[in-house]
């Protein structure tokens, strides 16, 4: 990422105090601790359906686990965490109906970002696209511009489910130089993948979920 | 606020299917009932204001279901949340785009209707009088019942059965003001209580339907 899109992020923490999360009959995950601070990324790895995604949708505050704490906090103080957050769902999120400049400009201007929008769609590639309706493009470019919200946020803690599902060559490494310019920056990243043979990011600490026999 | 405003408009305009159905719906209604009625306005007259109601009820249900239906299913009602705005604002704001979509289009119609049923113009004016007091009533229960049925694909049935019975005390009210209007004029009792019901309506609605889309987060 230009450095000019790089915004400097204050210390902060998310931490999870003994999560359980139950489904139906199934316990997704029982007693689940962990810390990520500033500058850290933590790699969730797993296969489909064993609670990646239910981690990530607690992380970000967007669901209760049955059980345990989870904290949110910047330079000491517990913070609410849309404050910290930027989520990137399976699901990404965009107007069908929106060009690629409409829903850069919605998001920079509901997040108050003033820097000029086509910053950031060139730094993801988009910049042919510009007035392409978001349904009409591909699914990894639905996948950049999503990422694109994550850059315009300026938010520190980025909480990514299947980052590099449907990116092409140049938007894997798009990705990985995303992620590296966001954590030299003091962010942190929180990511899922069913992917166990390509690492994310070079200093990823990794979280396996296996299931309880 | 004036973002997510203009963004609601934006996209109401853009995938008219919703509103454009009962808008059209709703002049359909008015002329078929005009042609089976036998077309004259002797006969037409007394009965175009609970016609025009009708139609207007009728019709607005038809969008209802999917007023936040999109933005539920594709994930954009989860990222305003996260972006930091609040269900109260985003309920608001779609609230405001729904009476301009969905009322606006039918204040420019009933005129040209009325012609057709040979309307005089108090009456017109009561009617369009009733249709702007009691319109914010519907929408709020609109948006409240759209909301219930968000993640629902085929709704159409329940949103009936949720906002139908919230609906009758604005349909007497409106036709009871029009039918005072001539004798007691502009601000009738009826239409002083139609007001009532849109400002209860509103007090009620926004709360409860940021409520209801907030719970679909689990």
């Amino acid at each position: 990422m230009p450095t000019h899109l790089t915004h400097q992020h204050h210390t902060h923490k998310l931490t999870f105090d003994q999560v359980s999360c139950i489904k139906g009959d199934a316990i997704l995950f029982d007693k689940l601790s962990f810390e990520l601070h500033s500058g850290q990324i933590l790699w969730i790895q797993g296969d489909n359906g064993i609670g990646k995604t239910s981690i990530l949708r607690i992380a970000a505050g967007l669901s209760q686990p049955n059980e345990g704490n989870i904290a949110w906090q910047e330079e000491e103080a517990q913070v609410n965490p849309r404050h910290l957050i930027a989520y990137q769902g399976h699901n990404n999120g965009l107007h069908h109906d929106f060009t690629v400049k409409e829903e850069a400009a919605l998001w920079a201007e509901l997040y108050d970002n003033a820097v000029p929008i086509e910053n950031y769609i060139q730094a993801v590639g988009l910049q042919e696209k510009t007035a392409v309706k978001t349904a009409a493009l591909s699914a990894g470019q639905k996948r950049r511009l999503a990422l694109l919200r994550l850059m315009i946020s300026e938010r520190p803690l980025w909480i990514m489910d299947e980052p590099k599902a449907s990116m092409d060559q140049s938007g894997q490494s798009l990705i990985t130089s995303l992620m590296d310019s966001h954590l030299a920056a003091g962010g942190s990243i929180l990511a899922a993948t069913h992917d166990q043979t390509t690492p994310l990011g070079r200093h990823a600490r990794r979280l396996t979920l296996e299931t309880i026999q | 606020m004036n973002t997510l405003l203009w963004r609601d408009l934006r996209l109401a305009l853009r995938n008219p299917r919703g509103w454009v159905m009962s808008v059209i719906f709703f002049v359909l209604f008015l002329s078929v009932m005009a042609i089976a009625l036998g077309g004259n306005t002797t006969k037409l007259r007394p009965l175009a204001p609970p016609l025009i109601w009708m139609a207007l009820l009728f019709g607005q249900l038809l969008t209802f279901p999917t007023i936040f239906q999109r933005d539920i299913v594709d994930g954009t009602y989860e990222q305003l949340h996260l972006s930091g705005i609040s269900g109260l604002s985003i309920t608001t704001s779609k609230m405001i785009s729904c009476f301009v979509v969905s009322i606006c289009p039918l204040l420019l119609a009933i005129p040209a209707l009325g012609i057709g049923y040979g309307l005089d113009k108090t009456t017109l004016a009561a009617i369009l009088l009733s249709v702007i007091l009691g319109g914010p009533a519907i929408i709020a229960y609109g948006i409240f019942s759209g909301s219930i049925v968000a993640k629902e694909g085929n709704a159409g049935f329940l949103v009936i059965l949720i906002a139908l019975p919230f609906l009758v005390p604005v349909l007497i009210f409106a036709l009871g003001g029009i039918a005072s209007y001539r004798e007691n004029g502009l601000w009738n009792l009826e239409f002083q209580a139609l007001s009532g019901i849109s400002l209860i309506a509103i007090a009620a609605a926004i709360p409860a339907t940021a409520a209801t889309l907030s719970s679909y987060q689990d």
